[in-house]
């Protein structure tokens, strides 16, 4: 990391901290909408960093301009995954959903982990970038689940996937910015970091489905899947990395369907009376029978997801294809910043390249196209309208997608603003000033974690903290492999309760405004879980 | 004018900011720069006088 002359004191900290808090409060405790709470952490960042930061103007326009541009990755999935929400339900496709899916299984604990953990983590495998949350709330929706559960648990449910997910995005980016002596290590200690992640979120997720009875119901599922996931991508280590998470998120998905045919996951959960998650109508026997028929079949249902699998598995994980479609590419220039405190950003020509062809929101563009298409010609939406009144598809979009993209630019302005004018560097390096090495190793991930609650980003929290988690290790004779697992892992569940993901399902579940509710629920789960892999981090180092 | 089209308007000037930005702190041309953080600016505070404003005012 390029020395600075940041003055690293209690009232620095505090100040650097602050816009964070001030979100904290404003979301979780005034229960302001996001949209509203995001501008005003925002004016703070920009006014602790040009009052306190020694920062021009200029080097806070680019943290700005990056903070827009790198929300625009982030509206690029939820614009279209929102529309495929609203086609889907303009053609009645979540209600042949649910009632197709009450064939194989009317256990809605079985349901709800399946799809808010098992599918999350293997959306999250392949296509990243919040796409696992825009696309699980609306299918938690059509099973029944409460919309703030519908948020809660794919956030829960696919942290553990953040950082070797979109085929290891995350890994790549923190090899570009460190330089380790053993990689096999890092990655092997930064698996056996996530896998009681996942295992933790497959139990919290049951306990919301249904408390202790839907924990017993649920224990051999949630073993065998977490076996699977952390497992899995611990023996894919040796071999190959950038896979790990997207082949054990398969196969743990694949696994889904004979349990479905145990009859444990097959009947309705009769034994799980209290279910937190759901909505007190959410059907599970055969109450439904009475209903029209829906108007399409389960399998015309689930085009969308299999047209989505399709394209993101042949656009990122076709080697020769993605090297060919990423040569297609653009972006703005940003030229190098600098603070009164040396805090110094280099130029970018262009800054963090969006390729058109392997983003994911393509993968749902597609979706979205070929969806459209059939469902049309296949006269689904007719049917639909004929039932139960035509529904709106661009001004429902509108609704959702506009205020979660305000609240989205603005998180991310706050960021960028944050990390040109050292504020970011201040809250890692106060950490690392004031731990003894086993507390700091204890905290590593807490670094991480504040790092991706700031950007929503594992591969951006990595690449703002990895030099500096690796100058602490070698400094204070600390397993480096373990200070960079540390690091991931808690960039990794910092995405839990990170307020631009909450955002993006409080939009598509159609609850903009609710983004203090969701994150009562899911920091007590990112806490205990970052407390976790901190006394895991001190076996290692 | 509705809530929901101030929104809509906070966030077409959040991207409008962007070129501004990035072409103004590059080609050093400060005016250009002004422009895009006033434009952040101002798309930054329709939500937050949306929730003081009256409510007969929004949507």
């Amino acid at each position: 990391m390029p020395e600075t002359t940041l003055p690293i004191n209690l009232g620095t900290w505090l100040l650097a901290i602050s816009p964070i808090l001030l979100l904290l409060l404003l979301l979780a405790v005034l229960r302001w909408k996001a949209p509203q709470a995001g501008p005003v952490g925002m004016f703070l960042a920009v006014a602790v960093a040009v009052l306190f930061f020694r920062t021009p103007w200029e080097s806070v326009a680019v943290g700005a301009g990056k903070g827009v541009w790198d929300a625009v990755f982030i509206l690029l999935v939820i614009w279209p995954a929102l529309l495929l929400y609203r086609i889907g339900t303009a053609s009645g496709a979540f209600d042949a959903l649910r009632r197709g899916l009450s064939r194989y299984s009317r256990n809605h604990v079985f349901l709800v982990l399946a799809f808010g953990w098992v599918f999350a983590s293997f959306m999250q495998g392949i296509a990243g970038f919040g796409a696992p949350i825009a696309i699980v709330a609306p299918l938690l929706l059509a099973i029944g689940v409460r919309a703030v559960y519908a948020v809660v648990i794919p956030l829960i449910g696919h942290a553990w996937a953040n950082m070797f997910g979109t085929l290891a995005v995350g890994w790549l980016a923190t090899l570009q910015v460190v330089d380790l002596e053993d990689e096999l290590t890092t990655t092997l200690i930064t698996a056996a970091l996530l896998a009681p992640v996942t295992l933790m979120a497959g139990a919290a997720i049951a306990w919301m489905a249904g408390k202790g009875p839907a924990l017993r119901l649920a224990w051999p599922f949630i073993l065998i899947i977490s076996a699977i996931h952390g497992g899995l991508q611990f023996v894919i280590m040796y071999w190959e990395p950038v896979l790990s998470t997207f082949l054990a998120a398969t196969v743990a998905l694949v696994a889904l369907y004979p349990l479905s045919r145990w009859s444990r996951y097959r009947e309705p959960a009769r034994s799980v009376p209290d279910r937190p998650a759901m909505k007190p109508e959410a059907g599970e026997t055969a109450e439904d029978e009475d209903e029209h028929a829906p108007t399409m079949s389960l399998s015309w249902a689930l085009l969308p997801y299999a047209v989505l699998t399709a394209v993101a598995v042949f656009t990122l994980a076709v080697p020769p294809v993605e090297a060919a479609l990423d040569r297609i590419e653009f972006g703005l220039p940003f030229p190098e910043a600098d603070t009164g405190y040396d805090v110094v950003t280099e130029a970018e020509q262009p800054y963090s390249a969006i390729a058109p062809f392997t983003h994911p929101g393509f993968s749902l563009i597609v979706a979205v196209l070929v969806t459209w298409l059939v469902f049309r010609a296949r006269g689904f939406f007719a049917a639909r309208a004929e039932r139960q009144g035509r529904q709106p598809v661009w001004s429902s979009l509108a609704a959702d997608a506009t205020p979660a993209s305000v609240a989205i630019l603005s998180f991310l302005i706050l960021a960028g603003v944050m990390e040109h004018s050292g504020q970011t560097d201040v809250l890692a390096q106060g950490i690392e000033q004031i731990s003894p090495p086993l507390l700091y190793a204890f905290a590593a991930n807490l670094i991480g974690l504040i790092g991706a609650f700031m950007t929503s980003s594992n591969t951006a929290s990595n690449v703002l903290f990895g030099q500096l988690q690796q100058g602490v290790a070698s400094g204070t004779g600390l397993s480096e492999s373990a200070v960079i697992g540390a690091q991931s892992a808690g960039g990794a569940i910092g995405n839990a309760i990170a307020p631009a993901n909450i955002v993006l399902g409080t939009g598509t579940a159609g609850i903009v405004g609710q983004e203090g509710a969701v994150l009562r629920k899911t920091l007590p789960w990112t806490l205990t879980a970052a407390v976790v892999i901190g006394l895991l981090t001190l076996l290692f180092v | 004018m509705s809530e929901l089209r101030w929104l809509l308007l906070a966030m077409v000037l959040f991207l409008l900011a962007l070129p501004a930005l990035s072409l103004g702190t590059d080609g050093g041309l400060p005016a250009l720069w002004w422009t895009g953080l006033a434009l952040v600016a101002v798309a930054a505070a329709i939500p937050v006088v949306l929730r003081f404003a009256p409510s007969g005012g929004a949507d």
